[in-house]
């Protein structure tokens, strides 16, 4: 996949990141110490995109990975990976960040952590390899559509706010996304496109 | 009123965490009642961890392990401390009210997780509609609506977009007809007045995001239905 530039590690097996996350459930510091390895500085990459300073992204990289430590036990790998799961408290960070100017007082809940309660039976029922599948179709896209998911995934950017940063027509650039999307959306549900 | 349907910006920006609080929950319930829409924020969840693990790194600093660790070690010193502690009062409290909540209870999870926070306390809005404010961010808001058949939303005025997602019952506004899972967006120059039908209570999630020009997702909501 491109804009991997400067990965020097190779991404361990899905099984082996889950493993990780649940070891830390049992309070394994070595557990911790390896998906630290692996996750923080993608998270600080991820976490520096949104124009942060550097002290505060490696501030916030290591409230995520003590989050993964202190919420382990929520994680369920039969629900999603430990990507899945760690990119989403990542995330719950950021909208955190966004609120704490106008909001101080912060919601300690962690949206979206806990696993889904209400989840489509037929969607339960593969949820163990749809990440799998999901991760097959990522490969399979073009360069300039995962160009524009990294775009409106990491950059905080909706499509018309793409299109101006790119100079890609609006229209364009909700036609790749769409097609990616679909794509992504279409081996979870293969009837429905 | 238009139907709508939640879109892929809407799932990505749900995934990448752009959306307001009222916005989230909107989407959230549309989730838990529609298994097409749930497979869409799969999708998208799934593809931002992937790539997380494609994301071009940048160096920690040399302490960070150990600060990481330090951290730790004092969570779990402090562990049994804070055990014990939990979020459960509000929703205690509210399980005192005992009947009016068994039609919460029937909700879809996110809204009635939602509505046992805020207290349950339904309060008048308009004569047989009863209503529970949610969330409130700013100028958006959410808020569950109890109507009964026959009556309608109060006629209201609001500077900014709404959207109205029907999790019980039914209603019609002379334009059509919209049952469970219906997903509705409302402009704010629309007049209109719907009455829930005959039959069964109507509950209905409305979200407005008021007059505020939200960036991020909820400017492309905007942006979409023409604001």
């Amino acid at each position: 996949m491109p804009d991997s530039q400067g990965q020097d590690q190779q991404t361990p097996a899905r099984e082996q990141l889950d493993a990780w996350v649940e070891a830390c459930a049992r309070s394994d510091r070595s557990a911790f110490k390896a998906l630290f390895a692996f996750y923080a500085p993608r998270i600080k990459g991820y976490i520096k995109r949104l124009a942060t300073d550097d002290a505060t992204a490696e501030e916030l990289t290591q409230e995520v990975m003590l989050t993964v430590w202190r919420k382990a036990k929520l994680f369920d790998a039969r629900q999603a990976s430990a990507s899945t799961w760690i990119f989403r408290i990542a995330r719950n960070r950021r909208i955190d960040l966004a609120r704490r100017a106008s909001k101080p007082d912060l919601d300690a809940d962690e949206p979206m952590l806990q696993p889904e309660a209400v989840e489509a039976p037929d969607i339960a029922a593969h949820a163990r390899d749809r990440d799998a599948r999901v991760r097959e179709a990522l490969k399979t896209l073009p360069d300039d559509q995962i160009a524009l998911l990294r775009r409106a995934f990491f950059d905080g950017l909706s499509h018309s706010e793409i299109a101006e940063a790119e100079g890609l027509p609006l229209g364009t650039v909700k036609s790749r996304i769409r097609l990616a999307f679909n794509k992504l959306r279409g081996v979870l549900d293969p009837g429905d496109i | 009123m238009t139907l709508i349907s939640i879109d892929e910006e809407l799932l990505i920006a749900r995934a990448a965490g752009r959306l307001s609080a009222p916005m989230r929950l909107l989407v959230d319930t549309h989730i838990a009642l529609k298994s097409d829409v749930a497979a869409g924020a799969a999708a998208a969840e799934i593809a931002g961890g992937v790539l997380l693990e494609d994301m071009a790194m940048e160096d920690m600093s040399d302490t960070a392990l150990d600060v990481a660790l330090a951290a730790i070690e004092a969570i779990e010193t402090g562990a049994g401390e804070a055990a014990g502690l939990g979020t459960v009062e509000p929703k205690a409290a509210a399980g005192a009210a005992n009947a009016a909540l068994e039609e919460l209870l029937a909700l879809p999870d996110p809204v009635r997780e939602r509505a046992l926070e805020a207290g349950a306390q339904w309060r008048f809005a308009a004569p047989g509609v009863r209503r529970i404010e949610l969330i409130r961010e700013g100028d958006a808001t959410a808020e569950l609506l109890r109507i009964e058949p026959g009556h309608g939303s109060p006629s209201h005025t609001h500077d900014g977009r709404e959207f109205t997602l029907v999790l019980a019952g039914a209603f019609a506004d002379g334009i059509g007809r919209y049952g469970r899972g219906d997903l509705c967006a409302v402009g704010a120059e629309t007049t209109h007045r719907p009455i829930a039908e005959p039959g069964e209570t109507c509950f209905a999630l409305a979200v407005t995001d008021g007059s505020l020009k939200f960036t991020g997702a909820l400017g492309a909501v905007q942006r979409l239905f023409g604001g």
